[in-house]
C-alpha cells in the first residue's frame, strides 16, 4: 500500500514537472511561430464540416461567420451535417442552401448516430482535400479558414489545431473557471508542446486534417467518443505531424451549469481512456516517433487515467491512516502528494494557468485560481466514472452513444451582437 | 502639423499570440541561491527551537482547560545532524458509543441531504462533491469507532507528535515551492518576489501554529472521532489552497503591471 502511494506521488510529480517545463518554455523561451505569415496564391479546396444535432439556436452564428470569411468562395465548401435533428435545423439549413450554394447540408437519418459517423458520411461527399471542423456554437474569425488551410502547405502536416476561447466567460463562476482552464490549456500547454516539438493535440474542432489520410485509414471509428484524440495518435503513428496555430483564435460556448460540465467531462474521459486502451502499447513501441514525442505522448494519453490512480491513492491513504501507518515517511509523502496534486490540478496546474493569464493579460480572474483545487474533486469524480464507462465498453464491447453538450445561447441574443 | 508626430503611436505593442519575457535565468538563480537556499538552511538549523516555542505556546493556551499536570511538552529525534522536534502531550479522549451513533446518523443524514435533497439545485458542484467526500471520511471514522474503537491507532499525543513532524516537512517543502514560485514563476522585480516568498512563509507559519492549537483543542475536548476528517479536510491540502491564493493575488498585480504603461515594454516577440 505504501509502495502504491509512493508510485502515485512519483506520477504526480512527473506531471507537475512536465507542466512546469511547459510554463517556463511558454513565458521565457523563443516561440515557434505558426505559418500564418506565409502568402500563397495556390490555396487548397477546403470543406468545412459542422456536425449539428438540434442546433436551431446557434447555427446562424457559425454559418454567417463562415460566409464572411475571406477565403476564396470557389475554394470553399460548407457542409452542415444535420444529424437526426428534430427541431428547425433541417429547415433552416435548406434555407441557407437556397441562398448560398456553397452551403451544402447533409441530412442524416441513418441508424448510426454521433459525430464520428456524421463526419465519415460528410467526408464521402466532400470535394475539398482539406477538411476543417467546427462545432455549431463556434464563431470563426474572417481569416480563420485561410490560417488553418495554410498549415497544409507543409507536406509533413496531417492536422492543424487552432486556439479555442470561450465567449460566455462572464456568465458565472463556472464559465470563468473554464476560461482559466482553456487559457492554460491553449496559450501555455499547446503552444509549449508546439515549441518543444512534442505532441500538440488535434482537438476535434477549430482544426483541420487531410481527407485522404482519413479515408485511407478507414475514417473515424464510430465506437470512439474522443475522435479528436484518436486522430492525433493515428496521425503520429503513421508519421504525420499535428501543428498548433495559436494565432487562429476561435470563440466557443462553454457549459454554464455544473451538470452539463459533468456530462462533458465524463464523456471526454470515457473517450480518451478508450483511445488509451487502443494505442498505449502501439504508441510506446512505434518507430515513427522520437523519444521526446513518445514521452510526452504517453503522458498525454494517460492524462484521463491519472485521476483514477489518484482516487485509488486517496482510498489508499485513508487505509494507511486507519492502520496506523501515517508515520513520518508517509506524512512527508502526503505533503508531496498533495503538492503535486495541487500542481497537477485539472490538467492545467495553477502556475501554467498563471503563465497563460499573464500572456493573455486577463485581469482579476486570476484570483479564482484557488477554487481550482475544489474543481479537481469534481473532475476526480466524473473522470473516474468516465474511466469505468470506458472499461465497461472495452470489456462488454457495447455500443457507445453520442450525447451532445447542451447549448445555452439563445438565437440572436445580445451576447451574439456584442461579438 | 507640428503636433502630427504626437498623434502617431510611438510604439506598437505585441499581441498576446507569441509574446513572452526575456529569459532571466541569472536573476532566478540569484534569488534561489542567495535567498531561498539560505532560508532553507536557517530553517533546518532552527526548526527545533521553532517547535519548542510553538509547543510551549500551545501548552500555555490550553493549560487552563485541563487539570494541572495533564499537559506536558515532549521531545523526539527527527532529522540527523539537524535535531529533533518538540510536541505537546495531552490526555486522550475517545468517543462514547452514544456520541459515535449520533455522529453516524447525522453524517448519513447530511450525505443524504447533499446527494438527494439538493441534487436538483446544487448536486454535483465541486463544493458539494468535496463536502460529500469529507462526510464519507467522517462516516468511515464513525463506523471504525463503533465496531473497533480499541484498535484506533492514534492517541491525541501520538497525533500531536505526527502533526509536528508533518508540519516541519510541510514548512520545509513550502520554502522550496514558494522559492520556485516566486523566484521562477514570480514575474517582475526582486522586491515583489521577496514579498510573495515572505508572505507565503509567514502565512504558513501562523496557519500551521493556529491549526495545531485548534486540532489539539478539538481532539482533546471533543474526541478522537474527528481526527480522520480533520486530517484529510484541513490537513496539508488546506495549506496549498492559501498558497495558491497568495500566489494568485501576486499574479493579478503582475498582470495589471504588464498590461499597461511601462510593463508593456517588457514583452518580447517570438
Amino acid at each position: 500500500m505504501k509502495l502504491y502511494f509512493v508510485f502515485v506521488v512519483i506520477v504526480m510529480v512527473v506531471y507537475a514537472v512536465r507542466h512546469a517545463i511547459f510554463s517556463y518554455n511558454r513565458i521565457f523561451d523563443r516561440q515557434r511561430m505558426y505559418h500564418n505569415d506565409i502568402v500563397d496564391s495556390k490555396m487548397p479546396k477546403v470543406t468545412v464540416l459542422i456536425p449539428m444535432h438540434n442546433e436551431e439556436q446557434v447555427l446562424t452564428g457559425v454559418l454567417d461567420a463562415l460566409l464572411e470569411c475571406n477565403y476564396d468562395r470557389d475554394l470553399l465548401e460548407i457542409i452542415p451535417i444535420n444529424d437526426h435533428s428534430s427541431d428547425r435545423t433541417a429547415e433552416m439549413l435548406d434555407e441557407y442552401h437556397s441562398r448560398f450554394p456553397c452551403i451544402r447540408p447533409l441530412h442524416r437519418q441513418s441508424k448510426e448516430r454521433g459525430k464520428p459517423a456524421a463526419l465519415n458520411d460528410a467526408m464521402k461527399i466532400a470535394e475539398g482535400e482539406i477538411i476543417i471542423v467546427f462545432d455549431a456554437d463556434y464563431r470563426p474569425g474572417k481569416d480563420m479558414i485561410r490560417q488553418l488551410a495554410l498549415a497544409f502547405q507543409d507536406p509533413e502536416v496531417g492536422a492543424v489545431m487552432g486556439r479555442v476561447i470561450p465567449y460566455n466567460t462572464s456568465k458565472n463562476g463556472l464559465t470563468r473557471l473554464l476560461n482559466l482552464e482553456r487559457s492554460g490549456g491553449y496559450q501555455s500547454d499547446q503552444q509549449a508542446r508546439y515549441n518543444l516539438r512534442t505532441l500538440p493535440q488535434y482537438g476535434g474542432t477549430v482544426g483541420g486534417f487531410r481527407k485522404s489520410i482519413m479515408l485511407e485509414t478507414g475514417g473515424f471509428d464510430p465506437r470512439v467518443l474522443a475522435e479528436d484524440t484518436e486522430l492525433t495518435y493515428r496521425l503520429y503513428l503513421s508519421g504525420w505531424k499535428v501543428i498548433y496555430a495559436n494565432s487562429a483564435e476561435c470563440y466557443e460556448e462553454v457549459p454554464e451549469t455544473w451538470s452539463v460540465r459533468a456530462g462533458q467531462v465524463r464523456r471526454w474521459a470515457r473517450g480518451h481512456n478508450s483511445v488509451m486502451f487502443r494505442y498505449f502499447f502501439k504508441f510506446l513501441f512505434s518507430r515513427n516517433l522520437s523519444r521526446r514525442e513518445k514521452l510526452d505522448g504517453t503522458l498525454l494519453l494517460t492524462v484521463y487515467f491519472v485521476p483514477v490512480l489518484f482516487s485509488l491513492a486517496l482510498l489508499d491513504s485513508l487505509a494507511l491512516f486507519l492502520l496506523g501507518e501515517m508515520n513520518v515517511f508517509v506524512g512527508l509523502w502526503a505533503v508531496i502528494f498533495l503538492g503535486a496534486y495541487n500542481s497537477y490540478g485539472n490538467f492545467a496546474p495553477f502556475y501554467e494557468i498563471a503563465t497563460a493569464l499573464m500572456i493573455d493579460g486577463v485581469k482579476k480572474d486570476a484570483l479564482l485560481m484557488p477554487l481550482i483545487t475544489f474543481n479537481f474533486y469534481f473532475y476526480l469524480w466524473n473522470i473516474t466514472l468516465g474511466f469505468i464507462d470506458a472499461l465497461a465498453d472495452a470489456v462488454s464491447g457495447r455500443r457507445v452513444n453520442w450525447n451532445k453538450t447542451k447549448r445555452f445561447r439563445k438565437a440572436h441574443s445580445g451576447e451574439e451582437k456584442k461579438l | 502639423m507640428g503636433n502630427s508626430s504626437n498623434l502617431k503611436k510611438n510604439r506598437i505593442f505585441f499581441s498576446r499570440t507569441y509574446r513572452h519575457f526575456a529569459p532571466e535565468s541569472r536573476k532566478q538563480w540569484f534569488f534561489l541561491l542567495v535567498f531561498v537556499l539560505p532560508c532553507m538552511a536557517i530553517f533546518l538549523f532552527f526548526f527545533t527551537e521553532l517547535t519548542f516555542t510553538l509547543s510551549y505556546w500551545v501548552k500555555a493556551s490550553l493549560s487552563s482547560l485541563f487539570p494541572a499536570g495533564s499537559i506536558s511538552v515532549s521531545y523526539r529525534r527527527f532529522l540527523p545532524y539537524f535535531g529533533g522536534v518538540w510536541f505537546v502531550k495531552l490526555p486522550n479522549k475517545l468517543p462514547t458509543g452514544e456520541e459515535t451513533a449520533i455522529n453516524l446518523i447525522a453524517t448519513l443524514a447530511a450525505i443524504f441531504l447533499i446527494l438527494f435533497a439538493f441534487r436538483r439545485k446544487k448536486g454535483g458542484t465541486p463544493l458539494s462533491i468535496y463536502a460529500v467526500m469529507i462526510l464519507l471520511l467522517h462516516l468511515i471514522s464513525c463506523i471504525f469507532f463503533l465496531f473497533a474503537k480499541e484498535f484506533f491507532p492514534y492517541t491525541v499525543s501520538e497525533y500531536s507528535e505526527l502533526y509536528i513532524l508533518q508540519q516541519v516537512g510541510l514548512w520545509l517543502s513550502f520554502i522550496f515551492l514558494a522559492g520556485i514560485m516566486s523566484g521562477v514563476f514570480g514575474y517582475g522585480k526582486f522586491g515583489g518576489k521577496l514579498i510573495l516568498f515572505v508572505g507565503i512563509m509567514a502565512y504558513s507559519f501562523v496557519f500551521g501554529c493556529v491549526r495545531y492549537l485548534t486540532f489539539l483543542f478539538i481532539l482533546s475536548k471533543a474526541s478522537s472521532l474527528y481526527m480522520t476528517s480533520l486530517f484529510f479536510s484541513l490537513g496539508p491540502m488546506f495549506d496549498f489552497i492559501y498558497f495558491v491564493f497568495l500566489y494568485s493575488i501576486f499574479i493579478n498585480s503582475r498582470i495589471e503591471h504588464f498590461s499597461s504603461g511601462e510593463g508593456l515594454a517588457d514583452w518580447q516577440w517570438m
